[in-house]
């Protein structure tokens, strides 16, 4: 009984102290957002932000989407309505990926729906690869999209990639191959393709190659 | 000697190109004015040129100041606003190392009055002399030109006056006899003619007319010119020049010409070349403005990131003919943060950036946002895409 009641305490004061800290983060967000945006929109936006917030999505992204809008001095309505979609993104993202992901790969899931990649093939992608980082694939994937690649044949080409066991570094790579390609004058779709056989020609050997320009942060 | 009817003539002939130039003005928009005419306020307040030509190498220098703003036709003044007056005084000086003074152009000076229409405009100037050249001396320049901007062609002719003075010429040498008493006789007074010859001093005239021709694309210009000079106690001379600049860069031009210009030809424009040559003009103050400079678009050619102590990541970016590097980002709030020199054309920024995966956008100059060089994009902003910077 005595062990209940220590147990029911420290509950109590866990909840307390997350609500404590939830409140702290309001309270940032609504600090940086003072002055950047109209009350209004500020209001929505935080109300958006601590739905996230309950719902355990990140909800940095979501504030810094605000200031973008507000720096690009975008409408209000404009504003809210893209801080309210990369929340819904967010969401889509982590029940595809799985709700152990990572911040970084539902940040990048996001904004791989948002380029209008299926959720469904999200899904598929954690399945080809359980239990890794799915962030470069997806940057990548997102990047080809962003450069004029088919959303379906970047998928497929991210997709086979990851399936054959390309890792961050190869992948990293095509992409390299494939914007080279496109400034050379080919069709993005061309170039993905010819960029994926030349990934899956390199496999298995790819693994040993190294000097890829990650753009990563040692 | 009189000015007086040159004067006249040239001041009239201006007014009635700088009216033309005034109805072929458009309200915005840059002058397509020639760039040594624009040099002095675009080019910058200094500019030297070092050159080779078949006969030595040499070096000359000019300094250009606007002395007027630019003054429209009601009278405002407005530096930005086009076309207008504007009023240039221009000092160059040129010389082989060691032979300064045996050139005799090694310094001049001219004042320019200047109406710039965005495609036409015309030129009133006024020019030292530039020395004595055997017997004969340049005292003053008087010139007069017009262009016209026939895209991408720009032509432009022009008119010069010289006064020139002849000492000591035989040509106008004069022989003086004299009546010379040499004693008494019984009729009188005995004279004897006595002659002698005093060398001439003789003031003359000579007229220049030239023509040019002038074809830009992007930073390369080509230029055709020739002329004619004829005038009293000078025989005529024709002559031709082609001449090529290729921009280099914002501040240094290359130079290279085939065939001679005169010197009142080159009275107005301290950057001519006399002689086929090839050199270097370079303008550490010009602006953007100057010459071909403006095809010269300022460009992000590399990103390197680095982790800094205390949690903070240094950003280097390196740029071609930047002056100013701004960065945005969710971990600067998206409030433009700009970058300091670090030499070699890179620029630095250190900031404290959380682990995560980041939305980056830069700009040069003050121009439209960019995905930094190397970075993957992101797909969700079709009118300024930004970069993916993942931090671990």
């Amino acid at each position: 009984m005595r062990a209940l009641l220590v147990l029911a305490a420290c509950a109590l004061a866990a909840s307390l102290g997350s609500a404590s800290l939830a409140a702290g983060d309001t309270t940032a967000d609504a600090a940086r957002l003072k002055g950047r945006l109209e009350p209004d929109a500020a209001a929505h936006v935080l109300a958006i932000v601590d739905e996230a917030r309950s719902a355990g999505l990140p909800t940095a992204p979501l504030v810094a989407r605000a200031l973008e809008g507000a720096s690009q001095q975008a409408r209000s309505a404009v504003i809210v309505a893209e801080v309210r979609a990369l929340a819904a993104s967010l969401g889509g993202a982590r029940d595809a990926l799985g709700t152990g992901s990572r911040e970084t790969e539902l940040v990048a899931g996001a904004s791989a729906i948002q380029a209008g990649v299926p959720v469904d093939s999200l899904a598929r992608l954690r399945a080809s690869r359980p239990g890794e980082s799915l962030t470069i694939s997806l940057v990548v994937l997102c990047d080809l999209v962003a450069r004029g690649v088919p959303q379906g044949t970047a998928t497929g080409a991210i997709l086979s990639a990851v399936r054959a066991g390309g890792t961050d570094r190869d992948l990293l790579r095509m992409r390299e191959h494939v914007h080279a390609q496109i400034q050379h004058g080919q069709a993005p779709a061309g170039a993905a393709q010819k960029g994926l056989r030349e990934l899956l020609e390199r496999r298995p050997g790819a693994r040993e190659q190294a000097g890829g320009s990650a753009r990563r942060t040692p | 000697m009189s000015l007086g009817r040159e004067t006249l003539a040239c001041c009239g002939l201006f007014a009635l190109l700088a009216a033309g130039a005034a109805r072929a003005e458009s309200a915005s928009g840059e002058s397509a004015a020639p760039a040594w005419l624009r040099a002095p306020s675009a080019r910058g307040p200094l500019s030297s040129v070092l050159a080779y030509d078949s006969r030595w190498a040499y070096g000359s220098l000019a300094a250009g100041v606007p002395l007027g703003a630019r003054l429209r036709s009601g009278g405002v003044s407005s530096r930005d606003a086009l076309p207008g007056f504007s009023v240039n005084a221009v000092l160059s000086a040129s010389g082989q190392p060691g032979r300064v003074d045996s050139s005799p152009s090694w310094l001049r000076g001219a004042l320019l009055l200047d109406r710039s229409g965005a495609r036409s405009g015309g030129w009133l100037g006024l020019s030292s002399g530039e020395g004595r050249t055997g017997t004969s001396e340049v005292t003053l320049r008087l010139g007069l030109g017009a262009w016209r901007a026939l895209t991408p062609i720009q032509i432009e002719g022009s008119v010069v006056t010289s006064v020139v003075a002849f000492r000591g010429d035989p040509r106008w040498s004069r022989t003086i006899v004299q009546h010379v008493p040499v004693g008494d006789d019984s009729s009188g007074q005995v004279f004897r003619d006595s002659s002698y010859t005093v060398s001439g001093d003789h003031m003359s005239r000579w007229l220049s007319g030239q023509g040019a021709a002038r074809w830009q694309r992007g930073r390369i210009e080509l230029e055709a010119s020739g002329g004619v000079t004829a005038g009293e106690g000078a025989t005529r001379r024709r002559w031709a020049q082609a001449a090529f600049q290729l921009q280099l860069s914002r501040r240094a031009l290359l130079l290279a010409s085939f065939g001679t210009r005169p010197a009142a030809s080159l009275a107005f424009d301290p950057a001519g070349r006399p002689r086929s040559m090839i050199g270097v003009q370079l303008a550490p103050w010009s602006s953007p403005r100057w010459a071909m400079a403006s095809a010269i678009r300022p460009s992000m050619r590399a990103w390197v990131t680095r982790r800094a102590p205390a949690g903070r990541l240094a950003i280097f970016l390196r740029c071609q003919d930047a002056k100013r590097v701004e960065l945005a980002s969710d971990f600067t709030d998206w409030l433009p943060t700009t970058l300091e020199p670090a030499g070699g054309g890179w620029w630095e920024l250190i900031v404290p950036v959380e682990p995560g995966l980041h939305r980056v956008r830069a700009r040069l100059d003050g121009g439209a946002w960019e995905v930094p060089p190397g970075l993957p994009r992101s797909p969700d902003e079709a009118e300024a895409p930004a970069g993916v910077l993942l931090v671990e």
